[in-house]
């Protein structure tokens, strides 16, 4: 029951090399941040773990199978998928957007059922989105916004939840509400993947793989990883980490 | 739970009250259609000589005039602007462009060159009177998109920049092709230039049961479609990841709206305007969903296609203007006058 990246490479159509072999293996239950400095390829695997690119050569398999045997609507039932800049019709009510995460449930020709709308209200729900649940999404702020597409996600009702840099536009208060869900997801059993800038939210992940040039340079537990030298190398800049139950980062 | 999900379920009334109204204004349109004419038939008429007509008796003049002469003008009308406005629905869901119309892969210049042909050629060439000039017209528009299609084609992935491209390249070059078979023969430009504005007058009942026949098979698919429609508004890239399969939807979609539009422009010539304004005027009614946006683009493109051709067939009476002039002398401004109204429709 893993997520398994092997020994990966991948190339975007202009010839360069974005991801040079890496191997990883993330596990349902773990909450896991993916930092690095920018160009380092974090969106780039996050593409690849979730099946919308392709690997050059190396596979990705989930439960041991390749992703590319999977039908789309199979995989989209396993794998919920929260994107960096999310395209949104503005005249969609939030709920019509919430609920396009029914879509690979749904048969072709089928409505939505009463479980439907259950599954759909309590994503709202718990991502707080239910209140504006009528408003049109383009007058909604971004992290408005970015609540409607999570509660997409999880109205898909996947088991692996990819999220590239979730928290990019949300305010302090959010930040911390999201990676408070993100960490309870986990701990109902989802493995979940997110993409992070802030060093700091890294701190509230199970483990934290750091990715540099399209290679992993560590992978651990947030006290191994956040560590001066280790992030020093990577970003380039001097960082002053203040070890503790959960490291706190800053650049110097 | 059973507390929520009753909350969570739907008012359907608003929905029902505009499909009702719709629907009414279909049905009225056609009466006055059926009614009006250089031989007034009273409303009450109409509504006996349909009664009659569908128990398969025909009696007096009216009768005559509702069943054989109006009817299937009126209904083939109908039928057009109900595919138009279809096709143009699905062309702008899969282009994600409310410029997007049925026409913008070439299928209106490649139905014009192959009428073209038949119309100036047809006596010598055998094989192309055999055709016909609705066969000539729905072959080349087919053979057109087709086309554009292969030539935009990236190693199995239909990008919709290349896409547009090629149509707009291809239908420039068949457009001045058009051009030159009629240029070539002046004795019979007269009667090209008619056909590729469009018209009803020469419909008849065959003409009505083929296209009645593909929006049976077309309008259930459209509806079935309808969630894989939003999705594609989310971006390719999102649809993928909800799971549906991108490129073979565009291509289905690309090759049904396609087959729809050439049936509709060979058996009524290139009507322009109808698959542009009639999906956004219904955008701007009710919103992009879908769900609502295809049954009432379809209900609307009847009905415009059916006053548009009621005011071509009066307006000058006893002459006749071509259908593709008034839905454009109608529709432009009606639809600059949507635009200024200023709603967010996508």
């Amino acid at each position: 029951m893993s997520l398994v990246v092997q020994d990966v490479t991948f190339a975007y159509a202009t010839g360069t090399e974005v991801i040079h072999g890496v191997d990883v293996t993330f596990r349902p239950g773990q909450l896991v941040g993916l930092i690095g400095p920018n160009g380092a390829g974090k969106s780039t695997l996050l593409g690849l773990a979730s099946g919308v690119l392709r690997p050059g050569s190396g596979t990705v398999t989930l439960d041991g199978r390749p992703l590319r045997r999977f039908g789309r609507r199979e995989l989209a039932r396993r794998l919920g998928v929260v994107p960096q800049v999310p395209e949104l019709p503005a005249a969609f009510s939030a709920r019509s957007v919430a609920a396009m995460g029914r879509a690979p449930h749904l048969g072709f020709f089928a409505s939505e059922g009463p479980e439907d709308r259950a599954v759909i209200e309590a994503a709202m729900r718990r991502t707080d989105a239910w209140r504006f649940r009528d408003q049109p999404v383009g007058s909604l702020s971004g992290g408005e916004r970015q609540r409607v597409v999570l509660a997409r996600a999880l109205a898909q009702q996947p088991d692996w939840l990819l999220l590239d840099e979730p928290t990019a536009h949300l305010d302090l208060r959010y930040q911390a509400e999201l990676m408070r869900h993100a960490a309870r997801l986990a701990g109902e059993g989802l493995g979940v993947v997110a993409v992070l800038h802030d060093l700091n939210q890294a701190a509230r992940c199970d483990r934290v793989l750091l990715l540099d040039r399209g290679r992993i340079v560590a992978d651990g537990s947030p006290e191994e990883v956040l560590s001066e030298p280790l992030l020093e190398r990577s970003f380039g800049t001097r960082v002053r980490v203040r070890p503790g139950d959960r490291p706190v980062v800053t650049a110097e | 739970m059973q507390r929520t999900v009753a909350r969570a379920a739907p008012a359907p009334s608003p929905r029902w009250s505009v499909r009702t109204a719709s629907i009414t204004g279909l049905v009225t349109v056609l009466a006055a259609a059926l009614a009006v004419g250089s031989v007034a038939v009273p409303p009450g008429e109409v509504i006996g000589a349909v009664a009659r007509g569908l128990q398969g008796r025909l009696d007096g003049a009216a009768d005559v005039i509702v069943w054989q002469v109006r009817a299937p003008r009126v209904l083939l009308a109908a039928v057009t602007g109900a595919a138009l406005a279809l096709a143009g629905t699905a062309y702008q869901a899969v282009f994600r462009n409310p410029l997007a119309d049925p026409y913008l892969l070439g299928a209106a210049s490649g139905a014009g060159f192959g009428a073209a042909l038949a119309l100036v050629h047809g006596a010598t060439w055998a094989w192309l009177g055999a055709l016909g000039v609705g066969g000539a017209a729905f072959a080349v528009a087919v053979a057109t998109v087709v086309t554009v299609v292969l030539l935009a084609r990236r190693g199995g992935r239909l990008p919709i920049v290349s896409l547009i491209l090629a149509g707009v390249v291809l239908g420039s070059s068949l457009s001045a092709a058009t051009s030159f078979v009629m240029l070539a023969d002046r004795e019979r430009t007269a009667g090209v230039l008619a056909w590729l504005l469009g018209s009803f007058a020469f419909a008849g009942w065959r003409d009505v049961a083929m296209l009645t026949a593909c929006l049976v098979l077309a309008v259930p698919a459209a509806m079935a479609a309808r969630r894989a429609f939003d999705l594609l508004l989310l971006g390719e890239t999102s649809a993928r990841q909800l799971g549906l399969p991108v490129e073979r939807f565009k291509w289905t979609v690309v090759l049904g709206a396609t087959l729809l539009t050439a049936a509709a422009v060979s058996v009524a010539g290139v009507i322009g305007f109808v698959g542009l304004i009639v999906p956004h005027a219904v955008r701007l009614a009710v919103g992009p969903e879908h769900r609502e946006l295809v049954p009432l683009s379809v209900l609307w493109g009847a009905a415009f296609m059916v006053a548009a051709d009621l005011v071509a067939r009066t307006a000058l009476s006893p002459a006749e203007l071509p259908v593709g002039i008034v839905t454009a002398l109608v529709g432009g401004p009606f639809f600059l006058a949507l635009l200024r109204g200023g709603r967010e429709a996508w």
